[in-house]
């Protein structure tokens, strides 16, 4: 370390900041070297004494520091901001969770919400279309469907008798709509054979003035529909104990 | 009041004094610095969540400070005013008997480029080291430490006097 190295490293001899190695070659240097102990005990002494007039001057914060105060008081600012915005966040990732998960199992049943309007549509409304109200004309209609005649009647509500049917579209896919009457009213069963095997409770829905009870048993899935809203379960139960 | 008002309080209005000190020798007028001052604390003030406690609040504050000196475009600096003609460097080290007079030592500090003064402030005065200066300032610790001796070496030369004056050899 020479005189050059001495007065560069200077600054960091100073606030104490010289590495191990660094200061012992440092103080080596100076032991030896009487102009850099000079040089370094005026640089030091020219320090304490820019201090010294610097901290002497009258300084008076008194005023600067009750303003501030009075300021934060006044208009608190919420320092935790980053707080907020987490729990922001969190509340937007709850609420998206609750919204998925609200969407995905309490938003109606497509089948069923065609269902029910197919009811309104083709029974409530009457409208004019072609029905089938042979029953070997049904039975060969549901064949095409892969649904044989004793499904049928299995699934003819007690007290009803089967009046008409024709094939619909609920939701895109095509099923046979049977329609059962009895003095009570008129009972709409759209059937369809599927190609998965799986078996559900009955689930119940209403729309508007239709009642709707749909459930899978094996390959068929049922969907009843009716105005009479203590019955469409019973119904539904019945049906499904049935196959 | 609030905990946050108190905690702040607490870490940060106790240096207020410290700041006021530098702000004046950055600025052109006490209230500059006093405005200065001001908004570096309600800057710490609505960024308080972002402190760390424990960590080294001054150094936090400096750092404020300073990004609200540079913010205002240096509008409010102090133009240097070089009232004390300075020696040549050859003098530096033979001191004026009035160097331990406070308005000389400012007058020489005002008449220096505000990097200068800057270092000198922090270092030599708010005591902080090389290291605590760069990351206030964000520049590298080389150029701190060559700031600091070109300050330093400027300001003896400020406040020396003709070494004729003295009847020591320069």
């Amino acid at each position: 370390m020479n005189c050059r190295d001495i007065s560069g490293m200077a600054p960091l001899y100073f606030t104490g900041e010289l590495e191990h190695a660094q200061a012992a070659a440092f103080s080596e240097h100076l032991r030896k070297c009487p102009d850099c102990r000079q040089e370094l005990a005026e640089q030091s002494a020219f320090d304490e004494r820019f201090r010294a007039a610097i901290l002497d001057e009258p300084v008076d914060e008194a005023a600067l520091d009750q303003r501030i105060r009075d300021i934060i008081h006044a208009a608190p600012q919420n320092p935790h901001r980053w707080k907020q915005f987490i729990a922001g966040i969190a509340a937007v990732l709850v609420f998206g969770f609750v919204a998925y998960f609200a969407l995905r199992f309490v938003r109606p049943n497509p089948v069923a919400l065609a269902a029910a309007r197919d009811h309104r549509i083709e029974i409530v409304d009457r409208q004019p279309r072609k029905w089938l109200s042979d029953r070997a004309a049904i039975e060969a209609l549901a064949a095409t469907q892969e649904l044989a005649p004793s499904v049928l009647s299995a699934l003819t509500p007690a007290g009803y008798r089967l009046a008409q049917a024709r094939l619909c579209y609920l939701d895109g896919q095509v099923f046979l709509h049977l329609v059962y009457e009895s003095s009570p009213g008129t009972v709409s069963l759209y059937l369809r054979r599927v190609d998965t095997s799986a078996s559900s409770r009955v689930r119940l829905d209403t729309f508007a003035a239709e009642h709707v009870a749909g459930f899978q048993h094996g390959r068929l899935v049922a969907v009843l529909v009716t105005d009479q809203p203590d019955g469409v379960s019973r119904l539904a139960q019945s049906a499904a104990s049935s196959l | 009041m609030p905990s946050s008002q108190a905690e702040f309080e607490s870490v940060a209005l106790c240096h207020t004094r410290s700041l006021l000190r530098v702000a004046r020798r950055l600025t052109s007028s006490p209230s500059s610095a006093e405005d200065l001052v001001q908004d570096c604390l309600l800057l710490a003030w609505k960024n308080f969540g972002q402190f760390r406690p424990g960590t080294n609040a001054r150094a936090w504050l400096f750092r404020i400070l300073f990004n609200a000196f540079y913010a205002s475009g240096r509008r409010l600096a102090r133009a240097p005013v070089f009232l004390i003609p300075g020696p040549a460097i050859g003098d530096a080290r033979t001191f004026s008997p009035s160097f331990d007079q406070t308005v000389d030592v400012l007058r020489a500090l005002d008449s220096l480029p505000v990097d200068h003064r800057t270092v000198l402030l922090l270092g030599v005065v708010e005591g902080f080291t090389c290291g605590e200066i760069s990351q206030i300032l964000s520049v590298p610790v080389g150029t701190v430490m060559s700031r600091l001796a070109g300050a330093r070496g400027a300001m003896r030369a400020r406040l020396a006097v003709p070494a004729q004056l003295t009847g020591k050899d320069a």
